[in-house]
C-alpha cells in the first residue's frame, strides 16, 4: 500500500510545479491493524475474564465465551468441541456462520482428525490453520469453510484436571489471521477458561459435598431424633413393662402372703379340730367307760350271782334277775345317747327335716329359755343328700353358740330354696359380737365354731357368711348352689 | 298257718326275737331274713301274714321297703322296729304305711305278745298261731 504526498509549489500565484512524495505505508498499516486486533482481544479477554467472575453455571460460560469472542473479537464463527468417544461436538457456539457446524465432522483422530482442532486435542497445543485454500490438512472442510467465508482457523486445547477435554476454535475471514501475539492471547483465554471450569467443578463438588454433608447432617439428625424417640418410647415401654411387672410382683406377694395366713390358718384349724377330735374321743371313751362299763360289769356280777345260785340249788329270786332290766335299759340309753351325739342315726334314716325336728326339740328341752322359730320350706326329697349333715352341723354348731355366747330368747331359723339355691339362716336376737375382734383372736382363744362352720359350708361348695353387731343380734347365713 | 317274716340284720335281735315268737306262738311259721332284696324275693312263695320291719337294713330304707310292700300286699300287717322311741320315728312309720312301731330300746315280751295277739285275733287265727278252722 502507498500513500502519495503531493505538494504544489506556486510562483507568484501561478503554479510552478509539483513535488510528489510517495510514502509506502503498507508496513504502517498492517502494524495498526494488528494492534486493532490485540486491543479487540484484550478486550475479549478481559470480558470473558469478568463473565468468568460472576458466572458459575459452565454451559453458560461456554455460551457466553463463543458470544464475547465471535461479537467482539469479529470472528464469524467460535464454538467450543467437547471430545466425546472419537468425535468431537460443539458444546457451544456463536458467530454469523454458526450453521457451518451443521454441515462437518470433526474427529480426535483418523481422516477427520487432521485439522486443527483433532490435532490440537491429540497433541494438547494451539494450532493454526493459516488458509483453508491452500492447507492440505483442512482438506475434508475446505468446500465448506470457504463456501461461509473461513480462510484461516485456530484451535485451542481446554483442560479440565490438566487433561484435554476440547478445543475453542475460531475461523477467520483472512488468511494468516492468527499472528503469535494473538495465538499467545487466546491461549491464556483458554487457559482461564480451563482454570474456570475446573474452579466450576471444584465448586460444585465442593457444593455437592457440602449439600452432602449437609444432607446427611440432616440424615443423621432426623435419625438421631428419631433414636432418641426411639429410646424414649422403648424407655417409655420398658417403664410400664416395669411397673406391671413391679405390680404383678406385688400382687403375688400379696398372693403369697395370703396363702401362707391361709395355710396357716388352716393348719391352726386342722390343729384345733385334731385337739377338739381328740378331746371328744376322750370324753366319749370317759363316758363309756363310766356309765355303760360299770353298768355292764354290775349286770354281769348280777347273772353270775343268779347262776351261781342255781348251781347251789338255790334258785334266784324273779325279783333278783328283773333288776338286770333297768340297768341293761340304762345302757341301751346311754349307748343311744353317745350315738345321736356322734351322729343322729335320725338323719340317715328319716333324713334333714325330722333330724332338724327332733334336734329343735332336744335344744328346747335343755335351754328353756329359748324358743326357735322354723321356718322350713323345702320337702325333704329336694335336699341334696351332700347337704344333709352339713345344714345339721351348721345348725347344731350356731344353736351352740347362741346357747353359750348369745342370750337370745328367740331363734328364727330359715330352710328354704329357689330354682337356683338352698339357703339356711340362722337369726338370733341375742347381743350380738364384734367380727373383727373374734376373727382377729389367734390359736385357740378363736374357738373353732365359726371356721369350722364356714369349712363345712365351703367345702360342699355354699358360701358362708356371719353378720353381727354388738347389741344388735347374729345373722348366720349358708348358700349353696343348687344343680338341676 | 300264721306266717311271720322277721326282715333284721343283727343276727343276735333277729333270732332272739324269733325264739321268743315261737315260744310264745308254737303253731306259727317265721321266717328269717337279713335283709330288704330276700324279703321281697320270699315274700310271693311265703305269703307272710305279719313281718317284724327294721328301720335300718344293709343298703337299703326299711321305711321305704315297708311301703314298696304294703303298696303289693295291702292286707300283709307291718311292724316297724327302731331303736328310738321318738316322735319323728312313729311319725315316719306312719306316714310310710306300716301298721305298727316298736322301740327295740323299750319293747318288751308283753308288748310284743299284746301286738301280736291282737294281729292274730284281727285276721282270725287262734292265740298260738293256729287256723281257728283247725279247730
Amino acid at each position: 500500500m502507498a500513500v502519495l504526498n503531493m505538494t504544489f509549489t506556486y510562483k507568484n500565484g501561478k503554479p510552478e510545479g509539483a513535488v510528489v512524495v510517495a510514502h509506502d505505508i503498507t508496513e504502517r498499516k498492517r502494524a495498526e491493524q494488528r494492534i486493532a486486533r490485540l486491543t479487540k482481544l484484550y478486550v475479549v479477554l478481559s470480558r470473558v475474564n469478568e463473565m468468568i467472575v460472576r458466572t458459575h453455571d459452565e454451559e453458560v460460560l461456554l455460551r457466553e465465551v463463543c458470544h464475547i469472542v465471535a461479537e467482539e473479537g469479529e470472528f464469524p464463527l467460535v464454538w467450543v468441541g467437547q471430545v466425546k468417544g472419537r468425535q468431537v461436538k460443539p458444546g457451544a457456539s456463536h458467530g454469523s456462520a454458526a450453521d457451518y457446524l451443521k454441515e462437518i465432522k470433526v474427529e480426535v483422530d483418523g481422516d477427520l482428525g487432521t485439522g486443527p482442532t483433532g490435532t490440537c486435542i491429540r497433541e494438547d497445543r494451539p494450532v493454526i490453520n493459516n488458509d483453508f485454500d491452500t492447507n492440505p490438512s483442512t482438506a475434508p472442510w475446505r468446500e465448506q469453510a470457504l463456501r461461509y467465508g473461513f480462510r484461516a482457523s485456530g484451535a485451542f486445547p481446554m483442560h479440565r484436571q490438566g487433561r484435554v477435554v476440547g478445543a475453542l476454535t475460531l475461523y477467520a475471514p483472512n488468511p494468516r489471521a492468527f499472528d503469535t501475539e494473538q495465538v499467545n492471547l487466546l491461549e491464556a483465554l483458554c487457559a482461564d477458561i480451563s482454570y474456570a471450569l475446573d474452579a466450576m467443578q471444584q465448586e460444585k463438588l465442593r457444593t455437592d459435598a457440602e449439600n452432602t454433608l449437609r444432607q446427611r447432617t440432616l440424615e443423621l439428625q432426623q435419625l438421631t431424633e428419631t433414636l432418641e424417640m426411639r429410646v424414649q418410647e422403648r424407655t417409655e415401654e420398658l417403664a410400664a413393662i416395669n411397673e406391671e411387672l413391679r405390680a404383678e410382683n406385688e400382687e403375688r406377694l400379696r398372693v403369697e402372703i395370703e396363702l401362707r395366713e391361709s395355710e396357716n390358718h388352716l393348719r391352726q384349724l386342722s390343729t384345733a379340730l385334731l385337739s377338739a377330735q381328740e378331746r371328744e374321743r376322750k370324753l366319749i371313751a370317759q363316758e363309756i367307760h363310766d356309765s355303760m362299763g360299770a353298768s355292764l360289769a354290775a349286770t354281769k356280777f348280777k347273772v353270775e350271782t343268779a347262776l351261781k345260785e342255781i348251781g347251789d340249788g338255790h334258785p334266784p329270786t324273779r325279783a333278783a334277775l328283773e333288776s338286770v332290766i333297768p340297768i341293761i335299759q340304762g345302757i341301751m340309753e346311754e349307748a343311744r345317747r353317745i350315738q345321736m351325739s356322734l351322729r343322729p342315726s335320725m338323719l340317715d334314716d328319716l333324713g334333714i327335716l325330722a333330724t332338724i325336728n327332733w334336734f329343735c326339740r332336744q335344744y328346747e328341752s335343755i335351754y328353756p329359755s329359748i324358743r326357735i322359730k322354723k321356718e322350713i320350706d323345702v320337702q325333704e326329697h329336694e335336699v341334696p343328700n351332700s347337704l344333709k349333715i352339713v345344714i345339721y352341723r351348721v345348725l347344731q354348731e350356731a344353736l351352740n353358740n347362741i346357747a353359750k355366747h348369745s342370750r337370745a330368747s328367740v331363734v328364727l331359723l330359715f330352710l328354704r330354696k329357689n330354682s337356683q339355691t338352698m339357703e339356711l339362716i340362722i337369726r338370733d336376737s341375742g347381743q350380738g359380737f364384734n367380727l373383727e375382734e373374734a376373727f382377729s383372736r389367734k390359736g385357740t382363744a378363736r374357738g373353732l365354731g365359726l371356721d369350722s362352720m364356714r369349712e363345712r359350708v365351703e367345702l360342699s361348695e355354699g358360701s358362708f357368711s356371719i353378720e353381727s353387731r354388738k347389741g344388735a343380734g347374729t345373722v348366720i347365713r349358708a348358700t349353696w348352689p343348687l344343680n338341676s | 298257718m300264721f306266717k311271720t317274716m322277721l326282715v333284721e340284720d343283727n343276727t343276735i335281735f333277729r333270732e332272739s326275737l324269733g325264739d321268743s315268737l315261737q315260744l310264745q306262738f308254737p303253731a306259727m311259721e317265721i321266717v328269717e331274713t337279713a335283709n330288704g332284696p330276700e324279703a321281697l324275693e320270699r315274700i310271693d312263695s311265703l305269703s307272710p301274714n305279719l313281718i317284724f320291719m327294721d328301720i335300718r337294713l344293709p343298703g337299703q330304707n326299711g321305711l321305704e321297703l315297708t311301703e314298696k310292700i304294703k303298696n303289693l300286699y295291702p292286707e300283709i300287717i307291718i311292724i316297724i322296729l327302731t331303736n328310738y322311741d321318738l316322735p319323728e320315728y312313729r311319725e315316719a312309720a306312719a306316714r310310710f304305711k306300716a301298721d305298727h312301731f316298736l322301740s327295740k330300746d323299750s319293747m318288751t315280751h308283753q308288748e310284743v305278745n299284746v301286738i301280736v295277739k291282737s294281729i292274730l285275733s284281727e285276721k282270725g287265727f287262734k292265740g298260738n298261731g293256729s287256723e281257728r278252722n283247725q279247730f
